[in-house]
Protein backbone atom coordinates (compact mmCIF):
# COMPACT_ATOMS: atom_id res chain seq x y z
CA UNK A 1 0.00 0.00 0.00
CA UNK A 2 2.88 2.09 1.23
CA UNK A 3 4.66 0.87 -1.88
CA UNK A 4 2.01 2.43 -4.32
CA UNK A 5 1.67 5.70 -2.69
CA UNK A 6 5.12 6.31 -3.10
CA UNK A 7 5.39 5.34 -6.75
CA UNK A 8 1.91 7.34 -7.76
CA UNK A 9 3.80 10.50 -5.62
CA UNK A 10 6.94 9.38 -7.79
CA UNK A 11 4.86 9.88 -10.80
CA UNK A 12 3.19 13.00 -9.80
CA UNK A 13 6.25 14.87 -9.00
CA UNK A 14 7.98 13.61 -12.03
CA UNK A 15 5.30 15.27 -14.20
CA UNK A 16 5.40 18.21 -12.33
CA UNK A 17 9.16 18.53 -12.39
CA UNK A 18 8.77 18.12 -16.39
CA UNK A 19 5.87 20.73 -16.46
CA UNK A 20 8.13 23.05 -14.48
CA UNK A 21 11.03 22.84 -16.77
CA UNK A 22 9.13 23.62 -19.82
CA UNK A 23 7.66 26.63 -18.18
CA UNK A 24 11.05 27.69 -17.30
CA UNK A 25 12.52 27.15 -20.63
CA UNK A 26 9.31 29.08 -21.91
CA UNK A 27 9.94 31.94 -19.28
CA UNK A 28 13.73 32.54 -21.01
CA UNK A 29 12.10 32.59 -24.40
CA UNK A 30 9.67 35.49 -23.63
CA UNK A 31 12.57 37.31 -21.36
CA UNK A 32 15.28 37.12 -24.04
CA UNK A 33 12.68 37.74 -27.11
CA UNK A 34 11.09 41.03 -24.79
CA UNK A 35 14.00 42.63 -23.98
CA UNK A 36 15.74 41.79 -27.94
CA UNK A 37 12.55 43.46 -29.40
CA UNK A 38 12.95 46.60 -26.94
CA UNK A 39 16.52 47.18 -28.14
CA UNK A 40 15.16 46.87 -31.78
CA UNK A 41 12.32 49.02 -31.45
CA UNK A 42 14.34 51.63 -29.80
CA UNK A 43 16.84 51.98 -32.31
CA UNK A 44 15.40 50.65 -35.35
CA UNK A 45 11.90 51.88 -35.12
CA UNK A 46 12.83 55.02 -33.01
CA UNK A 47 9.73 53.62 -30.50
CA UNK A 48 10.44 52.64 -26.63
CA UNK A 49 8.15 50.12 -25.55
CA UNK A 50 6.34 50.38 -22.11
CA UNK A 51 6.15 46.92 -21.02
CA UNK A 52 8.39 45.01 -22.38
CA UNK A 53 10.82 45.52 -19.32
CA UNK A 54 7.69 44.47 -16.91
CA UNK A 55 6.92 41.88 -19.15
CA UNK A 56 10.69 40.08 -18.23
CA UNK A 57 10.88 40.63 -14.98
CA UNK A 58 7.73 38.64 -14.80
CA UNK A 59 9.64 36.01 -16.42
CA UNK A 60 12.30 36.38 -14.44
CA UNK A 61 10.17 36.09 -11.20
CA UNK A 62 9.28 32.83 -12.02
CA UNK A 63 13.04 31.88 -13.11
CA UNK A 64 13.95 32.52 -9.36
CA UNK A 65 10.83 31.07 -7.88
CA UNK A 66 10.12 28.02 -10.12
CA UNK A 67 14.42 27.60 -10.22
CA UNK A 68 14.52 27.02 -6.92
CA UNK A 69 11.82 24.84 -7.20
CA UNK A 70 13.71 22.86 -9.55
CA UNK A 71 16.72 22.70 -7.35
CA UNK A 72 15.21 20.77 -4.67
CA UNK A 73 13.78 18.01 -7.14
CA UNK A 74 16.97 17.70 -9.18
CA UNK A 75 19.47 18.26 -6.09
CA UNK A 76 21.35 20.83 -7.77
CA UNK A 77 21.35 23.39 -5.11
CA UNK A 78 24.75 24.17 -3.54
CA UNK A 79 25.23 23.22 0.08
CA UNK A 80 28.25 22.22 2.19
CA UNK A 81 28.58 18.36 2.75
CA UNK A 82 31.55 17.91 4.03
CA UNK A 83 30.79 17.55 7.88
CA UNK A 84 27.76 15.39 6.91
CA UNK A 85 29.34 13.39 4.68
CA UNK A 86 31.90 12.00 6.97
CA UNK A 87 28.92 10.62 9.46
CA UNK A 88 28.37 7.07 8.85
CA UNK A 89 25.63 6.31 6.90
CA UNK A 90 22.90 5.57 9.19
CA UNK A 91 23.62 9.18 10.57
CA UNK A 92 23.66 10.65 7.12
CA UNK A 93 20.66 9.39 6.09
CA UNK A 94 19.24 10.98 9.25
CA UNK A 95 20.58 13.99 8.47
CA UNK A 96 19.36 14.13 4.72
CA UNK A 97 15.84 13.39 5.90
CA UNK A 98 16.40 15.88 8.61
CA UNK A 99 17.05 18.42 5.99
CA UNK A 100 14.15 17.10 3.47
CA UNK A 101 11.76 17.68 6.50
CA UNK A 102 12.74 21.24 6.75
CA UNK A 103 12.66 22.04 3.20
CA UNK A 104 8.98 20.42 3.31
CA UNK A 105 8.18 22.84 5.98
CA UNK A 106 10.22 26.00 4.55
CA UNK A 107 7.86 24.93 1.11
CA UNK A 108 4.40 24.46 3.25
CA UNK A 109 4.83 27.66 4.93
CA UNK A 110 6.50 29.60 1.66
CA UNK A 111 2.80 28.38 0.06
CA UNK A 112 0.57 29.27 3.07
CA UNK A 113 2.11 32.93 3.44
CA UNK A 114 2.17 33.27 -0.40
CA UNK A 115 -1.45 32.71 -0.18
CA UNK A 116 -2.28 35.49 2.17
CA UNK A 117 -0.13 37.75 0.55
CA UNK A 118 -1.69 36.65 -3.05
CA UNK A 119 -4.99 37.65 -0.88
CA UNK A 120 -3.96 40.63 0.32
CA UNK A 121 -3.04 42.18 -2.72
CA UNK A 122 -6.06 40.85 -4.86
CA UNK A 123 -7.64 42.86 -7.30
CA UNK A 124 -4.36 45.49 -7.71
CA UNK A 125 -2.62 45.69 -11.43
CA UNK A 126 0.93 45.65 -12.58
CA UNK A 127 2.53 49.36 -13.80
CA UNK A 128 3.16 49.26 -17.22
CA UNK A 129 1.19 46.43 -18.68
CA UNK A 130 -1.67 46.76 -16.27
CA UNK A 131 -1.68 43.20 -15.58
CA UNK A 132 -3.68 41.79 -12.88
CA UNK A 133 -1.08 41.46 -9.93
CA UNK A 134 -1.94 37.70 -8.99
CA UNK A 135 0.12 36.64 -11.89
CA UNK A 136 2.83 38.05 -10.47
CA UNK A 137 1.84 37.48 -6.53
CA UNK A 138 0.66 33.63 -7.32
CA UNK A 139 4.30 32.57 -7.95
CA UNK A 140 4.77 32.45 -4.40
CA UNK A 141 2.35 30.00 -3.42
CA UNK A 142 2.87 28.10 -6.38
CA UNK A 143 6.42 27.54 -5.98
CA UNK A 144 5.55 26.91 -2.59
CA UNK A 145 3.69 23.97 -3.16
CA UNK A 146 6.42 22.41 -5.64
CA UNK A 147 8.77 22.68 -3.09
CA UNK A 148 6.80 21.18 -0.70
CA UNK A 149 5.88 18.33 -2.96
CA UNK A 150 9.80 17.10 -4.65
CA UNK A 151 10.78 17.69 -0.82
CA UNK A 152 8.02 15.31 -0.08
CA UNK A 153 8.89 13.19 -2.57
CA UNK A 154 12.62 13.39 -1.95
CA UNK A 155 11.66 12.31 1.82
CA UNK A 156 10.71 8.96 0.27
CA UNK A 157 12.76 8.85 -2.44
CA UNK A 158 16.21 6.30 -2.68
CA UNK A 159 19.04 8.24 -1.83
CA UNK A 160 20.75 9.25 -4.54
CA UNK A 161 24.79 10.22 -5.09
CA UNK A 162 25.42 14.30 -4.44
CA UNK A 163 24.78 16.27 -7.82
CA UNK A 164 27.76 18.55 -7.98
CA UNK A 165 26.69 22.25 -9.63
CA UNK A 166 28.03 22.31 -12.73
CA UNK A 167 27.64 25.07 -14.00
CA UNK A 168 27.13 28.95 -12.41
CA UNK A 169 28.33 32.09 -12.05
CA UNK B 1 21.41 40.11 21.31
CA UNK B 2 17.79 39.70 19.96
CA UNK B 3 15.97 36.14 19.25
CA UNK B 4 15.64 37.23 15.32
CA UNK B 5 19.38 38.81 15.38
CA UNK B 6 20.39 35.04 17.17
CA UNK B 7 18.27 33.13 14.71
CA UNK B 8 19.92 34.77 11.71
CA UNK B 9 23.62 34.67 12.61
CA UNK B 10 24.05 31.40 14.66
CA UNK B 11 20.78 29.53 12.83
CA UNK B 12 22.86 30.35 9.67
CA UNK B 13 25.87 28.74 10.90
CA UNK B 14 24.23 25.92 12.11
CA UNK B 15 22.04 25.02 9.26
CA UNK B 16 24.90 25.54 6.92
CA UNK B 17 27.48 23.13 8.96
CA UNK B 18 24.52 20.65 8.90
CA UNK B 19 24.83 20.51 5.32
CA UNK B 20 21.23 22.39 4.64
CA UNK B 21 21.07 23.88 0.95
CA UNK B 22 22.08 27.74 0.94
CA UNK B 23 19.31 28.63 -0.56
CA UNK B 24 17.16 26.47 1.64
CA UNK B 25 18.89 27.44 4.84
CA UNK B 26 18.30 30.93 4.36
CA UNK B 27 14.69 30.83 3.20
CA UNK B 28 14.13 28.55 6.60
CA UNK B 29 15.62 30.84 8.96
CA UNK B 30 13.64 34.04 7.26
CA UNK B 31 10.38 31.81 7.88
CA UNK B 32 11.79 30.96 11.46
CA UNK B 33 12.88 34.71 12.47
CA UNK B 34 9.10 35.94 10.96
CA UNK B 35 7.47 33.08 13.41
CA UNK B 36 10.04 34.35 16.61
CA UNK B 37 9.60 37.76 15.89
CA UNK B 38 5.54 37.25 15.43
CA UNK B 39 6.37 39.56 11.81
CA UNK B 40 3.10 39.16 9.46
CA UNK B 41 3.54 35.88 7.71
CA UNK B 42 3.07 37.27 4.37
CA UNK B 43 6.28 39.11 4.46
CA UNK B 44 8.14 35.55 3.31
CA UNK B 45 6.33 35.88 -0.03
CA UNK B 46 6.47 39.59 -0.32
CA UNK B 47 9.84 39.29 0.25
CA UNK B 48 10.71 36.03 -2.47
CA UNK B 49 8.61 37.74 -5.03
CA UNK B 50 10.63 41.16 -4.49
CA UNK B 51 14.00 39.70 -4.27
CA UNK B 52 13.38 38.99 -8.30
CA UNK B 53 12.12 42.88 -8.85
CA UNK B 54 15.56 44.19 -9.97
CA UNK B 55 15.83 44.59 -14.20
CA UNK B 56 19.95 44.45 -13.44
CA UNK B 57 19.80 40.66 -12.26
CA UNK B 58 18.54 39.45 -15.58
CA UNK B 59 21.50 39.76 -16.87
CA UNK B 60 22.23 36.55 -15.13
CA UNK B 61 20.48 34.12 -17.34
CA UNK B 62 20.80 35.85 -20.10
CA UNK B 63 24.24 35.76 -19.82
CA UNK B 64 24.49 32.17 -18.96
CA UNK B 65 22.55 31.63 -22.04
CA UNK B 66 24.84 33.53 -24.09
CA UNK B 67 27.56 31.19 -22.57
CA UNK B 68 25.79 27.97 -23.22
CA UNK B 69 24.48 29.28 -27.14
CA UNK B 70 28.26 29.82 -27.70
CA UNK B 71 29.80 26.51 -27.14
CA UNK B 72 26.80 24.71 -28.56
CA UNK B 73 26.57 26.64 -31.76
CA UNK B 74 30.56 26.34 -32.14
CA UNK B 75 31.94 29.82 -31.52
CA UNK B 76 34.04 28.55 -28.28
CA UNK B 77 36.17 26.53 -30.41
CA UNK B 78 36.62 28.78 -33.28
CA UNK B 79 37.82 31.33 -30.23
CA UNK B 80 39.93 28.17 -29.26
CA UNK B 81 41.85 28.20 -32.88
CA UNK B 82 42.21 31.40 -32.65
CA UNK B 83 44.49 31.57 -29.18
CA UNK B 84 46.24 28.26 -30.44
CA UNK B 85 48.10 30.20 -33.56
CA UNK B 86 48.45 32.95 -31.46
CA UNK B 87 50.53 31.98 -28.86
CA UNK B 88 50.67 27.73 -29.24
CA UNK B 89 54.74 27.77 -30.08
CA UNK B 90 55.63 29.51 -26.71
CA UNK B 91 57.48 27.47 -23.83
CA UNK B 92 54.03 26.52 -22.28
CA UNK B 93 52.08 27.29 -25.32
CA UNK B 94 48.77 25.05 -24.94
CA UNK B 95 48.57 25.85 -21.54
CA UNK B 96 48.89 29.50 -22.18
CA UNK B 97 46.07 28.82 -25.21
CA UNK B 98 44.04 28.08 -22.45
CA UNK B 99 44.59 31.37 -20.60
CA UNK B 100 43.99 33.30 -23.81
CA UNK B 101 40.88 31.38 -24.48
CA UNK B 102 39.43 32.18 -21.22
CA UNK B 103 40.40 35.70 -21.48
CA UNK B 104 37.91 36.24 -25.30
CA UNK B 105 35.49 33.75 -23.81
CA UNK B 106 35.33 35.81 -20.13
CA UNK B 107 34.85 38.94 -22.59
CA UNK B 108 31.40 37.67 -24.17
CA UNK B 109 30.19 34.94 -21.27
CA UNK B 110 30.57 36.66 -17.64
CA UNK B 111 30.46 33.40 -15.92
CA UNK B 112 33.09 31.51 -14.60
CA UNK B 113 32.58 27.91 -14.22
CA UNK B 114 30.84 28.83 -18.02
CA UNK B 115 33.98 29.58 -19.07
CA UNK B 116 35.68 27.14 -17.23
CA UNK B 117 33.42 24.58 -18.93
CA UNK B 118 33.96 25.65 -22.58
CA UNK B 119 37.55 26.41 -22.44
CA UNK B 120 38.32 23.54 -20.27
CA UNK B 121 36.14 20.45 -22.10
CA UNK B 122 38.27 21.12 -25.03
CA UNK B 123 41.62 22.03 -23.44
CA UNK B 124 42.34 19.91 -20.90
CA UNK B 125 42.43 17.08 -23.00
CA UNK B 126 45.02 18.96 -25.45
CA UNK B 127 46.98 19.82 -22.83
CA UNK B 128 47.05 15.83 -21.82
CA UNK B 129 47.92 15.15 -25.49
CA UNK B 130 50.86 17.85 -25.53
CA UNK B 131 52.42 16.45 -22.04
CA UNK B 132 50.78 18.14 -19.23
CA UNK B 133 50.18 16.73 -16.22
CA UNK B 134 45.86 15.97 -15.64
CA UNK B 135 45.57 17.82 -12.44
CA UNK B 136 48.00 21.17 -13.75
CA UNK B 137 46.00 21.13 -17.17
CA UNK B 138 42.73 20.88 -14.86
CA UNK B 139 44.19 23.48 -12.40
CA UNK B 140 45.13 25.87 -15.69
CA UNK B 141 41.32 25.28 -16.65
CA UNK B 142 39.80 26.08 -13.38
CA UNK B 143 42.26 29.81 -12.87
CA UNK B 144 41.48 31.16 -16.46
CA UNK B 145 37.53 30.59 -15.77
CA UNK B 146 37.45 32.84 -13.04
CA UNK B 147 38.76 35.54 -15.34
CA UNK B 148 35.37 35.57 -16.49
CA UNK B 149 34.23 37.37 -13.08
CA UNK B 150 36.49 40.52 -13.54
CA UNK B 151 37.01 41.11 -17.56
CA UNK B 152 33.65 42.65 -18.12
CA UNK B 153 31.29 41.67 -18.85
CA UNK B 154 30.90 39.83 -15.39
CA UNK B 155 27.73 38.27 -13.12
CA UNK B 156 29.55 38.42 -10.13
CA UNK B 157 29.91 42.16 -10.63
CA UNK B 158 25.91 42.96 -12.10
CA UNK B 159 25.29 41.12 -8.70
CA UNK B 160 27.43 43.39 -6.45
CA UNK B 161 26.50 46.70 -8.31
CA UNK B 162 22.81 45.83 -7.73
CA UNK B 163 23.68 44.97 -3.73
CA UNK B 164 25.98 47.98 -3.49
CA UNK B 165 23.35 50.31 -5.63
CA UNK B 166 26.98 51.03 -7.33
CA UNK B 167 27.67 52.10 -11.85
CA UNK B 168 27.42 48.31 -13.02
CA UNK B 169 29.14 49.64 -16.12
CA UNK B 170 31.82 51.49 -13.74
CA UNK B 171 32.73 48.27 -11.87
CA UNK B 172 32.65 46.29 -15.31
CA UNK B 173 35.63 49.29 -16.18
CA UNK B 174 37.90 48.19 -12.70
CA UNK B 175 38.15 44.65 -13.18
CA UNK B 176 40.03 44.89 -16.23
CA UNK B 177 43.25 45.55 -14.95
CA UNK B 178 43.19 43.10 -11.92
CA UNK B 179 42.10 40.37 -14.70
CA UNK B 180 44.49 41.33 -17.12
CA UNK B 181 47.15 41.01 -14.24
CA UNK B 182 46.01 37.71 -12.92
CA UNK B 183 45.76 36.53 -16.42
CA UNK B 184 49.60 37.63 -17.17
CA UNK B 185 50.61 35.95 -14.09
CA UNK B 186 48.92 32.95 -14.82
CA UNK B 187 50.81 32.96 -18.75
CA UNK B 188 54.16 33.11 -16.29
CA UNK B 189 53.24 29.42 -14.30
CA UNK B 190 52.39 28.36 -17.60
CA UNK B 191 55.81 29.37 -18.76
CA UNK B 192 57.77 28.24 -15.67
CA UNK B 193 55.55 25.40 -14.88
CA UNK B 194 56.88 23.91 -18.75
CA UNK B 195 59.78 25.02 -18.57
CA UNK B 196 60.30 23.01 -15.24
CA UNK B 197 58.74 19.76 -16.46
CA UNK B 198 60.33 19.53 -19.93
CA UNK B 199 56.68 19.97 -21.37
CA UNK B 200 57.64 20.31 -25.61
CA UNK B 201 57.28 23.26 -27.46
CA UNK B 202 54.51 23.45 -30.23
CA UNK B 203 55.35 24.24 -33.82
CA UNK B 204 54.77 28.00 -34.92
CA UNK B 205 52.10 28.82 -36.79
CA UNK B 206 52.17 30.12 -40.12
CA UNK B 207 50.38 33.57 -41.27
CA UNK B 208 48.48 31.29 -44.14
CA UNK B 209 47.23 29.28 -40.93
CA UNK B 210 47.12 32.36 -38.80
CA UNK B 211 44.99 33.85 -41.51
CA UNK B 212 42.57 31.00 -41.60
CA UNK B 213 41.66 30.66 -37.93
CA UNK B 214 40.80 34.82 -38.15
CA UNK B 215 38.26 34.10 -40.84
CA UNK B 216 37.05 31.63 -38.87
CA UNK B 217 36.72 33.16 -36.25
CA UNK B 218 35.67 36.51 -36.66
CA UNK B 219 31.86 36.28 -35.59
CA UNK B 220 33.40 35.04 -32.31
CA UNK B 221 35.88 38.25 -32.02
CA UNK B 222 33.36 40.52 -33.04
CA UNK B 223 30.87 39.48 -29.77
CA UNK B 224 32.66 41.30 -27.18
CA UNK B 225 32.69 44.24 -29.72
CA UNK B 226 29.31 44.01 -29.65
CA UNK B 227 28.36 43.71 -25.82
CA UNK B 228 31.06 46.10 -24.59
CA UNK B 229 31.33 48.23 -27.17
CA UNK B 230 26.94 48.58 -26.69
CA UNK B 231 27.43 48.57 -23.01
CA UNK B 232 30.54 51.50 -22.92
CA UNK B 233 29.00 53.44 -26.36
CA UNK B 234 25.60 54.08 -24.29
CA UNK B 235 23.29 52.41 -26.87
CA UNK B 236 22.51 49.34 -24.04
CA UNK B 237 22.40 48.55 -20.75
CA UNK B 238 24.47 45.52 -19.51
CA UNK B 239 21.41 43.48 -18.92
CA UNK B 240 20.44 44.48 -22.80
CA UNK B 241 24.15 43.44 -23.92
CA UNK B 242 23.26 40.34 -22.51
CA UNK B 243 19.85 39.47 -24.61
CA UNK B 244 21.96 40.83 -27.79
CA UNK B 245 24.58 38.36 -26.65
CA UNK B 246 22.27 35.75 -26.77
CA UNK B 247 20.62 36.76 -29.87
CA UNK B 248 24.04 37.13 -31.68
CA UNK B 249 24.89 33.43 -30.49
CA UNK B 250 21.41 32.25 -32.01
CA UNK B 251 22.34 34.53 -35.49
CA UNK B 252 25.73 32.45 -35.74
CA UNK B 253 24.75 29.36 -34.41
CA UNK B 254 22.12 28.69 -35.99
CA UNK B 255 22.57 29.95 -39.18
CA UNK B 256 25.93 30.86 -40.24
CA UNK B 257 27.87 28.44 -38.59
CA UNK B 258 24.60 26.30 -38.71
CA UNK B 259 25.12 23.76 -35.90
CA UNK B 260 23.05 25.12 -33.59
CA UNK B 261 19.72 22.75 -34.13
CA UNK B 262 16.01 23.66 -33.09
CA UNK B 263 16.64 20.39 -30.99
CA UNK B 264 19.90 21.45 -28.78
CA UNK B 265 17.92 24.91 -27.75
CA UNK B 266 16.07 23.92 -25.49
CA UNK B 267 18.75 21.44 -24.00
CA UNK B 268 21.37 24.35 -23.57
CA UNK B 269 18.47 26.89 -22.29
CA UNK B 270 17.63 24.35 -19.69
CA UNK B 271 21.19 24.13 -18.85
CA UNK B 272 21.16 27.70 -18.58
CA UNK B 273 17.99 27.66 -16.58
CA UNK B 274 19.45 25.24 -13.76
CA UNK B 275 23.07 27.34 -13.60
CA UNK B 276 21.28 30.56 -13.26
CA UNK B 277 19.24 28.90 -10.59
CA UNK B 278 21.45 28.03 -8.64
CA UNK B 279 22.86 31.70 -8.10
CA UNK B 280 19.00 33.25 -8.47
CA UNK B 281 17.45 31.46 -6.24
CA UNK B 282 20.32 32.43 -3.25
CA UNK B 283 19.28 36.15 -4.41
CA UNK B 284 15.53 35.65 -4.27
CA UNK B 285 15.84 34.15 -0.78
CA UNK B 286 18.02 36.52 -0.01
CA UNK B 287 16.19 39.98 0.10
CA UNK B 288 14.17 38.97 3.16
CA UNK B 289 17.12 37.85 4.89
CA UNK B 290 18.54 41.15 3.99
CA UNK B 291 15.75 43.13 5.30
CA UNK B 292 15.62 41.65 8.77
CA UNK B 293 19.36 42.04 9.19
CA UNK B 294 18.99 45.99 7.93
CA UNK B 295 15.90 46.34 10.65
CA UNK B 296 17.63 43.99 13.61
CA UNK B 297 20.95 46.78 12.55
CA UNK B 298 23.35 43.66 13.16
CA UNK B 299 25.52 45.35 9.74
CA UNK B 300 25.86 48.73 11.06
CA UNK B 301 26.09 47.65 14.94
CA UNK B 302 29.43 45.04 13.67
CA UNK B 303 30.57 47.66 11.24
CA UNK B 304 30.49 50.38 13.97
CA UNK B 305 31.87 48.57 16.93
CA UNK B 306 35.11 47.36 14.14
CA UNK B 307 35.50 51.02 13.98
CA UNK B 308 35.35 51.56 17.59
CA UNK B 309 38.31 48.65 18.02
CA UNK B 310 40.26 48.86 14.93
CA UNK B 311 41.46 52.65 13.41
CA UNK B 312 43.65 51.55 10.63
CA UNK B 313 41.91 51.40 7.43
CA UNK B 314 44.87 48.90 5.95
CA UNK B 315 44.43 46.28 8.82
CA UNK B 316 40.22 46.38 8.20
CA UNK B 317 40.79 45.92 4.42
CA UNK B 318 43.22 42.75 5.67
CA UNK B 319 41.10 41.64 8.16
CA UNK B 320 38.08 41.71 5.47
CA UNK B 321 40.14 39.69 2.88
CA UNK B 322 41.29 37.26 5.04
CA UNK B 323 37.81 36.60 6.23
CA UNK B 324 36.48 36.40 2.88
CA UNK B 325 38.59 33.71 1.75
CA UNK B 326 38.49 31.79 4.77
CA UNK B 327 34.82 32.12 4.35
CA UNK B 328 34.74 31.19 0.79
CA UNK B 329 36.31 27.77 1.63
CA UNK B 330 33.09 26.71 3.12
CA UNK B 331 30.54 29.03 2.02
CA UNK B 332 28.80 30.39 -1.69
CA UNK B 333 30.65 33.26 -3.15
CA UNK B 334 27.28 34.62 -4.23
CA UNK B 335 26.03 33.81 -0.55
CA UNK B 336 28.71 35.67 0.73
CA UNK B 337 28.24 38.64 -1.49
CA UNK B 338 24.60 38.65 -0.99
CA UNK B 339 24.36 37.96 3.27
CA UNK B 340 27.36 40.21 3.93
CA UNK B 341 26.95 42.67 1.23
CA UNK B 342 25.23 44.96 3.63
CA UNK B 343 27.74 44.99 6.37
CA UNK B 344 31.04 45.03 3.86
CA UNK B 345 29.65 48.02 2.87
CA UNK B 346 28.63 49.49 5.53
CA UNK B 347 32.19 48.57 6.77
CA UNK B 348 33.82 50.41 3.83
CA UNK B 349 31.89 53.24 4.31
CA UNK B 350 32.98 53.95 8.27
CA UNK B 351 36.51 53.79 6.38
CA UNK B 352 35.93 55.27 3.72
CA UNK B 353 36.78 52.99 0.50
CA UNK B 354 35.80 54.05 -2.83
CA UNK B 355 33.06 52.21 -3.43
CA UNK B 356 34.14 51.11 -7.01
CA UNK B 357 37.25 49.76 -5.51
CA UNK B 358 35.68 47.91 -3.31
CA UNK B 359 33.62 46.43 -5.81
CA UNK B 360 36.68 45.02 -7.65
CA UNK B 361 38.16 43.83 -4.25
CA UNK B 362 35.01 41.68 -3.31
CA UNK B 363 34.77 40.60 -6.99
CA UNK B 364 38.76 39.46 -7.01
CA UNK B 365 37.85 37.61 -3.81
CA UNK B 366 34.95 36.13 -5.07
CA UNK B 367 36.93 34.65 -8.61
CA UNK B 368 39.61 33.24 -6.06
CA UNK B 369 37.01 31.53 -4.27
CA UNK B 370 35.72 30.02 -7.05
CA UNK B 371 39.05 28.58 -7.91
CA UNK B 372 40.50 27.86 -4.21
CA UNK B 373 39.99 24.14 -2.98
CA UNK B 374 38.09 22.68 -0.56
CA UNK B 375 34.85 24.14 -2.36
CA UNK B 376 34.91 26.49 -5.52
CA UNK B 377 32.28 26.23 -8.74
CA UNK B 378 35.23 26.20 -10.97
CA UNK B 379 36.97 23.55 -8.97
CA UNK B 380 33.99 21.63 -9.41
CA UNK B 381 33.67 21.79 -13.20
CA UNK B 382 37.08 21.23 -13.84
CA UNK B 383 37.17 18.17 -11.52
CA UNK B 384 33.34 17.22 -13.74
CA UNK B 385 35.80 17.53 -16.99
CA UNK B 386 38.88 15.91 -15.83
CA UNK B 387 37.89 13.35 -13.32
CA UNK B 388 40.67 14.74 -11.36
CA UNK B 389 40.71 14.17 -7.64
CA UNK B 390 40.02 17.58 -5.29
CA UNK B 391 43.67 16.19 -3.38
CA UNK B 392 45.36 15.97 -7.05
CA UNK B 393 44.89 19.58 -8.38
CA UNK B 394 44.83 21.38 -4.61
CA UNK B 395 48.70 20.64 -4.62
CA UNK B 396 49.08 21.65 -8.05
CA UNK B 397 46.48 25.18 -7.76
CA UNK B 398 48.38 26.84 -5.29
CA UNK B 399 51.18 28.69 -7.66
CA UNK B 400 47.53 29.95 -9.61
CA UNK B 401 46.23 31.08 -6.02
CA UNK B 402 49.23 33.06 -4.80
CA UNK B 403 48.64 34.96 -8.22
CA UNK B 404 45.44 35.83 -7.41
CA UNK B 405 46.07 36.95 -3.82
CA UNK B 406 49.11 39.20 -5.14
CA UNK B 407 46.72 40.85 -7.57
CA UNK B 408 43.93 40.91 -4.55
CA UNK B 409 46.83 42.84 -2.73
CA UNK B 410 47.04 45.49 -5.22
CA UNK B 411 43.65 45.72 -5.61
CA UNK B 412 43.29 46.70 -2.42
CA UNK B 413 46.00 48.97 -1.66
CA UNK B 414 46.48 50.59 -4.78
CA UNK B 415 43.32 52.70 -5.93
CA UNK B 416 44.56 53.59 -9.36
CA UNK B 417 45.26 49.83 -9.57
CA UNK B 418 41.09 49.33 -10.46
CA UNK B 419 39.97 52.83 -11.04
CA UNK B 420 42.50 53.59 -13.87
CA UNK B 421 40.05 53.06 -16.90
CA UNK B 422 36.63 54.05 -14.07
CA UNK B 423 35.74 58.11 -15.14
CA UNK B 424 34.55 60.05 -11.75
Amino acid sequence: MLDLFVQGFGRLAAVAASALRVSLILAVAVMLSSIVLQVVMRYVLGNTLSWTEELAILMFAWLTLGGLALGVYEGFHVRLDLLISYLPPVLRLVAEKAIGILTIAFGGYMAWSGERFFDMTRGSISAAIGYPIEFLHGLAPVAGALICLFAINGLFAAPRPDAEPDLAP
Amino acid sequence: MSAISLVLTAGFVALVIAGVPFAIAIGSLVVIAVVVGDIEPAFVAQQLVAGSQSFSLLAIPLFMLAGELMTAGGMSGRLVNVASVLVRHRTGGMAMVTVVAALIFASISGSAPATTAAIGAILIPAMVKEGYDKAFATSIAVSSGVLAPLIPPSIAFVIWGTIAEESIGKLFLSGIVPGMSIALGLLFVCRSHAKRHGVPKQAKAGWSEIREALIQGKWALLSPFIVLGGIYGGVFTPTEAAGISCAYALLIGGLIERRLTWAELPRATLRAVRTSAIVTAIIGVSAGFGVLVAQEQIATDFAGWLASHVTEKWMTLAGLNIAFFLLAAVMDEIAIMVILGPMLIAIANQFGVDPIQFGAMIVTNVAIGMAAPPIGYCLFVGMAISGVSLGRIARVIWPQILVMLVVLFLTTYIPQFSLLFVSR
